[in-house]
């Protein structure tokens, strides 16, 4: 008995060691192998080298490798670029295809051997047909021999290939819209179908034997040249690329390539992938994907770049080099350090609770000129989970309280009231002494959460708000009360369509919330009442106005997207196409934003815009608002990336998340080198596509900008639980179900238990 | 002498027996209970994330705060409520139901209640409490005018009605647990002696029932806590000022850091408790005694 037992007792333990042994790091349950986990403590990590791209190029397209061993770029606008030293310096090709062959560059590859195959497309006589559906594309294909003889293709039958490369030296592969993918043979044109993806393709594998479609609707392809059929599907690879399919989805439909799949040379199984999360190595059927480069440690990481293009150096060393191009025109070296610290020997933790570009983009710059520091970028909110704010807020208050906390914070959604009332920020004013007094900052938005004196909160970026119109309905607005008068008066001119483009009940209240919310807190915190009442009774008033000119079909679609509404470019698209008579919104960028809204203007005589006033006056609307945690262990490393989130350097990079705080980068962004028209944009409206100019904003136009940005005071965030509590319960004044007073007083006394506690 | 010695031997034996049982539990206990317990306790004397020594400040905060007042109200007000109605209700039911044939076969669906996902509950009191929802279209349809159920004072009854459709089921359980090991010889035994059904509940079930009162009670008070998850996921965190309870504004003190207060009201409301079980327990072992 007394054996048995033992037995047993052994057996269980046993059991419990074996299934401790399944919890620990047995292997990679994702397939990923990191960096830090490949090389455990040891040392050796790849490092970044910028590369000079020629001055004048303005849009790098593509690169290529020779097989002498020289690098080749194509510039859309430019030529083409020859490099002998990986990317140092660089010789413009004269007289290229690129000079001599008309029409628009669709796609273009370079084989090794120097020969290309170009894709053109041949622009349509009238420019809005680019935009018509019904109007077929026609693209003619190129081959230049090494020596630089051209030669058309004409296959044998009617393709719009929307990308072609070389697949032996013989023939071509290339692929549809629909997602079919062809085989063509360069001597005769002949055409066979290999097989098809059923999606659009975002981009191709193109290796010595493997294809890797990236498509739309991912079904892990490889289709195996070499056979003529379809290969074994790499789960691996497959469970990979279908993750970054679905993070990157949004970037994917904008056109960019946040990924490239590159056959590692001379070994057909083996491909190198570059995406955000950096530069991956795998062998088909392998087990893992390995991971070489860090995409938190390198630029790739950053979510403003793009990447264009991938060569990889030194075919069979352990540790290739890398030349990688990106978007933002900066051509990067990587090769590896053996005697650089695996992992960077500092840490500095940055919280936000949502993905945000501009705090990435810091931190990419930051980590490029230290690169003995990493900067981990925390996320609250995935999207990947059914995480809600509250839930991510508590988690983080329990690690600040925990000592675990970040040594950032992006306080975007935060309680951040809470916060400096709690002493958990530290109080920034002594390091941004120097610069408020030096005039480096818009001293107006730096301050707008400063307290007796003492600034604990910063905005790194802020956007305005502005409405657009006719003159004489713009000069009639002035506050909330004359915009529902005259919305009023406008719907007698106009008895049918929108006036101010909101679909929903929501969304107007979204839209007029963000100038009027401050005045419904009273200085001690407490709600006005008589403000808030004047903003329903307003609000109804616009709404009974707007509602009679919405369509039931987008009444019942809600129209305009989530956050789109917010936009003073999308809601001047709207006045452009004729489906609504002002354009009120927020402004983030010359760009995309000031420029549309400018550009309506020119082309509506007698219109004209202004800031947009609601109950408060000269609001702007604050992002990136950083503050640093009085604990952190890492004050002084968190006190030098929170001084270069407002250098010139950072606040210069392109955001659409706002205008920068910094003067120098504001006026920076002011400055057009290029043409003063930059484009055109085909808005559809009831009677057909219409082309909207987008021209630079005139120098008044931009001095206005300049004056109104300095002129601001008022942050249109103050309190969050307020506003939402308002936005929540108002929708039900603004439709009847409830009266204005009803509501209010219903408001009044959730927010009164929020205030009492 | 030896006969002394034989009997205490096993007695310490047993004794050390005893305690090397209780240890886990004693140890999980002062690891998990008393001990973040200690903490909180100092917490409620100091700042929430400096940790300066602050008195009784928190506790004057706590005391002060009509957000308090109104949570703490509004939880004894339910408690005061659901309790009685609870226990008294389902024990009639009980009661009924012992007398059907088939009553072990319904068992399980007394559990259902318990089994549905909190989240799912939360869509249904959406879709019958909604201003526009299934109730208030029954009463449009019978001429009425419809009612915010949510946000009005009939959010409390809504919480309460929720409170009694889960628990309910469960406690006829544990009821019938207490019902069914009655022995039938001594109600058999009184019928003889000519009691009626009501004499025999009241001289020789209730009695009986005593010990699954109190462990019932106990269970009904702790569950009553759990319906501010449905609460939470149909009216977030700032409900009706009727249905707020203290988990409301715990959950809220949380999220905006004021962990001093939250200190000092655990504490105010650990020792209300202690009190409430010592006095209840106090009563129970004069009623055993007696």
């Amino acid at each position: 008995m007394k054996n048995m037992q033992k037995t047993g007792a052994l057996f269980l333990a046993l059991l419990l060691i074996l299934s401790l042994t399944g919890c620990g790091k047995g292997g990679p349950s994702d397939g990923v192998v990191r960096s830090e986990q490949a090389v455990g403590n040891a040392k050796g990590r790849y490092m970044e080298e910028e590369m000079k791209l020629p001055e004048e190029v303005s849009r790098a397209y593509r690169l290529f490798s020779h097989e002498d061993g020289s690098c080749w770029l194509v510039s859309a606008g430019q030529g083409i670029y020859r490099s002998a030293d990986q990317g140092k310096t660089w010789e413009l090709q004269q007289d290229s295809w690129k000079d001599r062959l008309e029409g628009q560059l669709w796609d273009c590859q370079m084989n090794p051997d120097g020969s290309w195959i170009v894709s053109i497309m041949q622009m349509p006589e009238n420019q809005e047909d680019m935009f018509n559906e019904d109007v077929e594309l026609t693209f003619d294909y190129w081959f230049i021999s090494p020596d630089g003889e051209e030669k058309k293709l004409e296959p044998d039958q009617h393709l719009e290939l929307y990308g072609i490369r070389f697949l032996t030296g013989e023939t071509l592969v290339g692929w549809d819209i629909k997602g079919n993918v062809y085989e063509i043979s360069l001597s005769d044109g002949k055409t066979s179908k290999l097989f098809e993806t059923g999606s659009y393709i975002y981009n191709m594998g193109v290796g010595d034997r493997y294809l890797i479609p990236v498509c739309q609707k991912y079904q892990n392809q490889i289709y195996d040249v070499e056979k003529k059929e379809m290969a074994d599907p790499d789960p691996v690879l497959g469970d990979f690329l279908s993750k970054v399919i679905e993070t990157e989805a949004g970037r994917f439909m904008d056109g960019a390539q946040p990924l490239e799949l590159r056959q590692a040379d001379g070994k057909e199984d083996a491909w190198y992938l570059i995406c955000k999360d950096g530069l991956f190595y795998h062998v088909l059927q392998g087990a893992v994907m390995q991971q070489m480069i860090n995409g938190e440690l390198a630029t790739m990481g950053d979510p403003s770049v793009r990447i264009t293009g991938m060569l990889s150096s030194q075919a069979g060393e352990e540790n290739p080099e890398f030349l990688v191009l990106y978007d933002n025109l900066s051509l990067i070296r990587y090769y590896y350090d053996p005697e650089i610290a695996a992992v960077p020997e500092k840490e500095l933790k940055v919280y936000s609770l949502e993905e945000n570009t501009t705090l990435r983009q810091a931190a990419s710059l930051y980590q490029k000129s230290h690169p003995d520091v990493y900067v981990k970028c925390e996320t609250g909110l995935s999207g990947q989970d059914g995480m809600t704010v509250e839930d991510a807020v508590k988690n983080l208050n329990t690690e600040i309280m925990a000592g675990n906390g970040p040594d950032l914070l992006l306080l975007d959604g935060l309680p951040m009231k809470s916060y400096i009332e709690k002493g958990v920020l530290e109080d920034l004013t002594p390091y941004l002494e120097d610069g408020l007094k030096g005039g480096r900052w818009f001293e107006n938005i730096v301050n707008a959460y400063a307290k007796d004196g003492k600034i604990y909160a910063v905005p790194s970026r802020f956007a305005i708000p502005i409405i657009a119109g006719r003159e004489e309905d713009i000069g009639r607005i002035t506050d909330l009360d004359t915009l529902a008068d005259t919305i009023e008066r406008m719907r007698e001119e106009y008895p049918s369509g929108k006036l101010l483009g909101a679909d929903s009940e929501i969304q107007l209240l979204n839209m007029l919330a963000a100038v009027s919310s401050p005045a419904w807190v009273n200085g001690d915190g407490t709600l006005n009442e008589t403000s808030l009442t004047q903003f329903l009774t307003d609000a109804k008033r616009i709404w009974d106005v707007e509602k009679t000119g919405i369509s039931e079909a987008a009444a019942l679609t809600g129209m305009g997207g989530e956050e789109g509404y917010r936009q003073a470019a999308q809601q001047a698209g709207g006045w452009f196409a004729g489906s609504q008579r002002l354009a009120a919104g927020q402004i983030y960028s010359i760009m995309l934003d000031f420029s549309t809204v400018t550009s309506v203007i020119d082309q509506n005589p007698g219109s004209s815009f202004k800031l947009w006033e609601g109950q408060s006056k000269s609001v702007f609307l604050p992002s990136g608002i950083v503050g640093i945690q009085a604990k952190s262990e890492e004050k002084e490393l968190a006190v030098d990336f929170f001084q270069s989130i407002f250098e010139e350097e950072a606040q210069k990079i392109y955001s659409d998340e706002g205008y920068p705080v910094e003067k120098n980068a504001f006026e920076d962004m002011l400055v057009n080198e290029n043409d003063v028209s930059f484009g055109t944009m085909a808005v559809d409206t009831p009677d057909g596509l219409k082309t909207l100019e987008c021209k630079w904003p005139l120098p008044e136009q931009l001095d206005w900008l300049r004056e109104t940005a300095g002129s601001l005071t008022t942050p249109g965030i103050t309190d969050d639980t307020i506003q939402n509590t308002v936005l929540d319960l108002a929708p039900a004044a603004l439709n009847g179900e409830k009266t204005v007073q009803e509501t209010v007083s219903e408001i009044l006394k959730k927010v009164q238990i929020y205030l009492a506690e | 002498m030896r006969n002394k010695k034989n009997v205490t031997k096993p007695n310490r034996r047993g004794i050390r027996a005893g305690w090397l049982f209780l240890v886990p539990s004693l140890a999980g206990e002062i690891i998990f209970v008393l001990l973040p317990f200690l903490d909180v306790v100092k917490r409620s004397f100091t700042t929430a994330v400096t940790g300066q020594f602050s008195g009784f400040f928190n506790y004057k905060l706590v005391f002060q705060n009509e957000a308090f007042r109104l949570a703490a109200g509004n939880t004894l007000r339910f408690t005061a409520v659901c309790l009685p109605l609870l226990i008294i209700g389902s024990l009639l039911l009980a009661v009924m139901l012992s007398r059907q044939k088939y009553v072990r076969l319904l068992k399980s669906c007394f559990l259902f209640p318990m089994a549905v996902p909190a989240a799912a509950v939360a869509l249904v009191w959406k879709m019958l409490f909604a201003r526009a929802g299934l109730l208030s279209s029954a009463l449009l349809s019978l001429g009425m005018q419809p009612v915010d159920w949510m946000n009005t004072g009939m959010a409390f009854w809504v919480l309460v009605v929720s409170y009694l459709w889960k628990n309910t089921g469960y406690t006829i359980i544990l009821w019938l647990a207490g019902i069914m090991s009655i022995p039938d010889t001594l109600l058999e035994a009184a019928r003889a002696d000519g009691a009626g059904e009501w004499k025999c509940f009241t001289k020789i079930m209730l009695p009986n029932l005593k010990p699954m009162l109190y462990t019932i009670t106990v269970l009904s008070f702790l569950n009553s806590f759990k319906v501010f998850r449905e609460a939470y996921l149909v009216a977030g965190g700032y409900p009706d000022g009727s249905m707020y309870l203290l988990q409301h504004l715990f959950n809220n003190w949380f999220t905006n850091m004021e962990f001093d207060k939250m200190a000092a009201a655990a504490v105010v409301i650990a020792g209300i408790l202690y009190l409430a079980v010592t006095l209840l327990q106090k009563l129970w072992e004069q009623e055993e005694a007696a």
